[in-house]
Parts: structure tokens; C-alpha cells; sequence
């Protein structure tokens, strides 16, 4: 642990309130990212990971917890005194245009954050515009074009572009690869990591494809029912999953270079529960192969188990790891 | 896991036209393939490829304009194509069944469970309500739904996406259908469901079923299919027994697609970059010349934009019976060949 961490987030809560009742969609979730790493967040859909994620750029309101950046700490600031600081930490979606105004040419979008933060005259502004489109792949004429020009791959290349016009420190990427095919997928994937390499930009890559966290990653945070369940560097997770979910999980992934009938399957019965109504203790004890009484009883906590830097919630942990 | 019985579907020579803009354009050309009782055949490539719209014409559901057209959709030695839409709808549900990626497609969210699925059997088998309602519970229970009695009375928005898809997949059992066809069931689902879904078509197939498997996810055909058909820009580029197509694919497509694909890194290994097959998948509109993946392939020579390559069948070498269609295949031929993918970058 050597460093100050880029981002620190301390016990972060986030409710909604629904007709159905209170979801505590992230429920006292701690995690740093270190400047140019990149920590992969991964779970299933309704785990929290977006909502997370959306927390930490303030896009939805946490109801508690701290979140630093940089030294600073963003929580409870308001609107006017967070502008400074969002310059330093941007955000990729899995749909880039989904909220933005379709007759925009791509220049106009890439131009837009610069305008935002007063940065530049017109002229330094085109010439960034350049700079963004040429990292990112994609032709110089891409700026007086339309989104709805490209396909879905270039269009994320325009997001990524999008995120970077104001040199941010971190960007958190939201399923940046989900809805692309596999041969783009693997474009935008190497186009990351060579920006990252270039520009030591961090990130905070969440997912629900294992194999692309695995392939992204530094370090990888689980998450299940609003909770981060373990947290590990990638290679310790991949080498030794301790939570009995992590394992599941890692096990149902279905893999070339391991057909399903010839690993022994932790297979999962049953669905995760509502998260209006999670159960007590363990969150993943109605699932858990080796549930006993004490996880009915009692919520585990985070803590380091073969190593410092790997951290599981799990009583059973100990057990697991001398097994 | 041999079936050397007749087939139970057979399709010989499908194209499915569709008119835009006064032009005719086709979405998949000239597609031949085979399903053996109790076989998996996956139906693997990107979006556009034209195995979605393969899967509707198996069952006659071709939105117009679109046609299927063709010598033969043969299920069971009956010909579907040229049927009306009686005889169809008959058939439909009864002898062959799909299965949507996203179940509420399928699902009537004002009908409860139950009722959709007594309602199913109705349409095809006159048996009486209180027989559908025992056959209806009996489906519940081999789709492995727990507490099927309280199902039975619930309506879909009660149940969770991977309870859905396994009502779904009980309604395309209802009447035993020969062939079940299966259209992306687990893209929407979690990982954890999706393993469960995919065990449980296993499963029904066991019992002599032929399945048709659609999806993008190589990983998902591994584990869970006999065959696999690779298709590209609406024809099909390779065809293979599964073991055979991951150990050693041939066309350059298909071996783009395995090489892009993530893996699991060696212990203490560096980040290595992907292999990325460039460009993309051309429009209908606008097909190149020749063979449809030359422009995006490495290996690409004059000849491959010169005319289409043919599908060679690798009967007759040490290989097994798949096919392929690229002009360069004989070169890959030659024992313990090694192209190494890095060389399609």
C-alpha cells in the first residue's frame, strides 16, 4: 500500500425511495484507486456498481460517506464548489449518446467540456479537438460529422474522446464494451490501455464481463447486494477467489480455454435476493454453499486474509484459504 | 455423442431477401445446415451477420417484406417453406419452438403463468383444462421453477428475468417440440443464471431434442454445443464440430473472433494487447466484391476480392467433416500448422 490513493471512498451509502420501500442500492462501500491503475468493479445487475459509480461523480446524491479526491474531498461540496474538481474525474458510459443532443457534430461534443470550464480560446479549442480525435483513432473530418455517422465502436471512441478533453486524473467507465461485438470490443479494450499508458490517466472500470476486468484490470473489487464482498489485486483474486461467491462467479463464466464439463462446477441455485429486502447477516447466505448459523446472525466485514492487500467479508475466509 | 439418425432439421440453400428502397438486398445467402436429434448446433457471429433473422425464418416468422426463400426448411422431412400460414402456426409450438433473449417478448404480462401456459397447450392438443393444468405444472417442475403450485398463479412481473426465461422455456416445451430454437436465451441474464439456463437446455436435450443455439458468446458455444456454424455478412464461412473449431479454427474470421476474445492471463504475465480484427462488418448495401471478410483480413490476396470463395468441405483430410469457405484454407491445411493469430493484426 504505497501512495496516496487518487480516489478514496469511505463507507458510501446510497438510497432510493420507491414505491415498493427503501433500497439501500450501495450500502457502506469503501475502495481507493491509485493514480493510472486501473480497479475493476465487478457483480451482477443489481449489485450497486453503477449506482457506485454515478455516486462518486455526485450524479446521484449519496445519503452518507466520504469520497476524496486528489486530497479534496468531494462529499457534501456543493454544485458551484465541485465544478474545479470535476475536471479531474470524467465518466464513459456504455451508451455515449444517450443524453446528448443528436444534431451536435462531434466537434461541437468534443469542443463542449472546454467551453464548460472556460478553457482555451476557439482557436486552442479546435486544435484540441484534433489532439482528441487523432488519440483516440479516429479521422480528423470526425468533427463536423454527426454521431448517428458512426458505428457503434467509433461512437464509443467519440465518448472516450468526450471524457478525456479535460485531461481528467480518473475516468470511471460504466460498461464501456458491453454492447459492442467482440472484434470492436477488442479495439476499445487496447485503445484504453494504450491511453492509460500515455496519459497515466486512471481507471475505474466497472463490468459484468470477467473476462474483460480480468483482462483490464490492476486491481478488482467484487460486489453483491450493495456490498463489496472482496477486493484483491487481479492476479491474487484470479489465483485464489476466498469469498464462496467470488468462486461462483468465476465459475459460471463460460470459457473457451475451460469448457463447463471439465472444471467442477460451483454451480448457484436459486436467485439473488430483492435488494428491498435483503436478508440479514450475509447478504450472499441464502446462496452460500457453506452457510452456517453465524452468517444468518452476523454481517461480515472486510478484512485482509492471506496478504494485506487481499480482503474478503467472509467468516469463513480462514477456513477457505487453509483448505 | 453420436446421432447417426436422419436429421431432424435440414435446410438447404435458405436466402432471405428483404426490399429497401426499391432494391433487393440479401440478409443471409445460400445457408445450408443440419440438426441432429439431441445435437446442439450454434449459430455464432457479430450483430448484421444474419443469424437472428435465420432463426425467425426456421420458424416461418420472417417479418415482411422479408422472405425466406430457397430449396428447403425440412423439419422432421416435411418442407416449411411454401407452407401457409395455417399449416405454419400449426407447426409452430408444436414441432418447433424459439426461445427469445428477452422473455417478456413471449410473455403476456396480464395472463398469470399458468394461464399462458394451459393456453398453449390448448391451441395445438384438444385436452381438456384440468389435463393442460397437470401438464402445465409438470413443465414448471422440469423447467426446475421451485414451488410450481404458487407459480402457476403468478403473473411475470413477479418472477425474476431468469424465472421468466425458464417459464419461456416450458411454454416451447409444452407440446415436445422436435427442435427447439434458441435465439441469445441468456444475453440478458446474469452470469450465474445464465450457467443455470444453458444446464438446463442441456438437459432437455438429452432427451432427443434438436437444438439451435444462437449467440455472439464463443464462450457460451464451447460448453454447451456439438456444432457450431460461423457466420459473416450473411453466409455462413465455417462450419465444424466445436471441439475441432476451438483447437484449431481456420477461416480468418472465426480466428479473429477467438483471438479478440479476452483470456485469462499467465501467472505473472503483462496486460498483452487483444487482437483486434479492424474495421467492420459491411453494410448490406454496400457487400465488397468477392469474399465479404477480405477487406477486414490479413491475408487477404487479389483473388479473394476477385470472386466468392466457395465452401470446401475438409472431408478427405485428416480433419474431421466441417467446411469452410476461404480460398487460402489449403494452406492452413498442411499437418501441425501454425498461423499464429498474431499475424491477422
Amino acid at each position: 500500500m504505497s501512495g496516496e490513493p487518487l480516489l478514496a471512498v469511505e463507507d458510501l451509502v446510497v438510497r432510493y425511495d420507491t414505491p415498493h420501500g427503501v433500497v439501500h442500492a450501495v450500502d457502506g462501500v469503501s475502495l481507493t484507486v491509485r493514480p493510472g491503475e486501473t480497479f475493476g468493479l465487478v457483480g451482477e445487475s443489481g449489485c450497486g456498481k453503477s449506482t457506485l459509480g454515478r455516486a462518486i461523480l455526485r450524479l446521484i446524491e449519496p445519503a452518507a460517506g466520504r469520497i476524496r479526491l486528489d486530497g479534496e474531498e468531494l462529499s457534501g461540496k456543493s454544485r458551484a464548489a465541485l465544478r474545479p474538481i470535476r475536471r479531474k474525474i470524467q465518466m464513459v458510459f456504455q451508451d455515449p449518446f444517450g443524453s446528448l443532443d443528436p444534431r451536435w457534430t462531434v466537434g461541437q461534443l468534443l469542443a463542449e467540456p472546454l467551453h464548460v470550464h472556460g478553457i482555451g480560446r476557439r482557436a486552442e479549442r479546435r486544435d484540441r479537438v484534433a489532439d482528441l480525435l487523432s488519440r483516440v483513432g479516429l479521422p480528423a473530418d470526425a468533427g463536423s460529422r454527426h454521431p448517428h455517422e458512426f458505428s457503434g465502436g467509433q461512437r464509443q471512441r467519440i465518448g472516450i474522446a468526450r471524457a478525456l478533453a479535460l485531461s481528467p486524473q480518473l475516468v470511471v467507465c460504466d460498461e464501456p464494451v458491453s454492447a459492442l461485438d467482440v472484434s470492436v470490443q477488442a479495439q476499445i479494450l487496447n485503445l484504453l490501455a494504450d491511453l492509460q499508458r500515455d496519459l497515466g490517466v486512471a481507471f475505474l472500470f466497472i463490468s459484468h464481463d470477467l473476462s474483460v476486468v480480468e483482462h483490464i484490470a490492476d486491481r478488482v473489487g467484487v460486489m453483491y447486494l450493495g456490498r463489496i464482498v472482496e477486493t484483491a489485486p487481479r492476479e491474487a483474486l484470479w489465483r485464489r477467489p476466498l469469498h464462496p461467491y467470488t468462486q461462483a462467479l468465476f465459475d459460471a463464466v463460460p470459457d473457451l480455454d475451460r469448457p463447463v464439463a471439465r472444471r467442477a462446477r460451483v454451480a448457484l441455485t436459486g436467485d439473488p435476493p430483492s435488494a428491498f429486502a435483503p436478508p440479514a447477516g450475509c447478504r450472499f447466505h441464502t446462496r452460500c454453499p457453506l452457510a452456517v448459523e453465524r452468517c444468518r446472525r452476523e454481517a461480515p466485514s472486510l478484512r485482509a486474509v492471506g496478504g494485506a492487500d487481499h480482503q474478503v467479508a467472509c467468516h469463513l475466509a480462514d477456513a477457505v484459504l487453509s483448505n | 455423442m453420436t446421432h447417426a439418425s436422419q436429421p431432424v432439421l435440414e435446410v438447404e440453400d435458405l436466402s432471405i431477401r428483404f426490399l429497401e428502397r426499391g432494391r433487393s438486398l440479401l440478409a443471409v445467402r445460400n445457408l445450408s445446415f443440419q440438426v441432429a436429434r439431441g445435437e446442439t448446433l450454434a449459430i455464432v457471429g457479430e450483430s448484421g451477420c444474419g443469424k437472428s433473422i435465420t432463426a425467425l425464418a426456421l420458424l416461418g416468422l420472417v417479418p415482411p417484406p422479408g422472405r425466406a426463400e430457397g430449396r428447403a426448411i425440412r423439419l422432421e422431412g416435411r418442407n416449411l417453406l411454401g407452407l401457409g400460414p395455417e399449416a405454419l402456426r400449426d407447426v409452430r409450438g408444436r414441432r418447433i419452438a424459439m426461445v427469445f433473449q428477452e422473455p417478456m417478448t413471449t410473455l403476456n404480462p396480464v395472463l398469470t403463468i399458468g394461464e399462458q401456459i394451459v393456453e398453449t397447450i390448448r391451441d395445438h392438443e384438444p385436452v381438456g383444462r384440468r389435463e393442460a393444468r397437470d401438464r402445465a405444472l409438470a413443465l414448471l417442475e422440469r423447467v426446475h421453477i421451485p414451488d410450481p403450485v404458487r407459480r402457476f398463479g403468478e403473473h411475470p412481473h413477479r418472477l425474476s428475468g431468469g424465472m421468466r426465461q425458464r417459464v419461456v422455456i416450458a411454454m416451447a416445451l409444452a407440446c415436445n417440440p422436435a427442435v427447439l430454437v434458441a435465439d441469445e436465451p441468456t444475453t440478458a441474464l446474469d452470469v450465474t443464471i445464465q450457467a443455470q439456463i444453458l444446464d438446463l437446455i442441456d438437459e432437455l436435450k438429452q432427451g432427443g431434442m434438436g437444438v439451435v443455439l444462437i449467440t455472439h458468446d464463443l464462450g457460451v458455444v464451447a460448453g454447451h454445443a456439438e456444432r457450431v456454424l460461423v457466420m459473416y455478412a450473411g453466409r455462413k464461412v465455417e462450419e465444424r464440430a466445436a471441439a475441432a473449431l476451438f483447437a484449431d479454427p481456420l477461416h480468418p474470421y472465426t480466428r479473429g473472433l477467438i483471438a479478440a476474445r479476452p483470456r485469462r492471463r499467465v501467472e505473472g504475465g503483462e496486460r498483452s494487447r487483444l487482437t483486434e480484427i479492424p474495421g467492420t462488418v459491411p453494410s448490406l448495401a454496400a457487400m465488397p466484391p468477392g469474399c465479404a471478410f477480405a477487406p477486414r483480413c490479413a491475408l487477404a490476396t487479389t483473388d479473394c476480392t476477385a470472386a466468392e470463395p466457395p465452401l470446401t468441405s475438409l472431408g478427405g483430410t485428416s480433419l474431421e467433416d466441417g467446411r469452410v469457405a476461404c480460398l487460402r484454407v489449403g494452406e492452413f491445411l498442411v499437418p501441425n500448422h501454425s498461423l499464429p493469430h498474431a499475424r491477422l493484426a
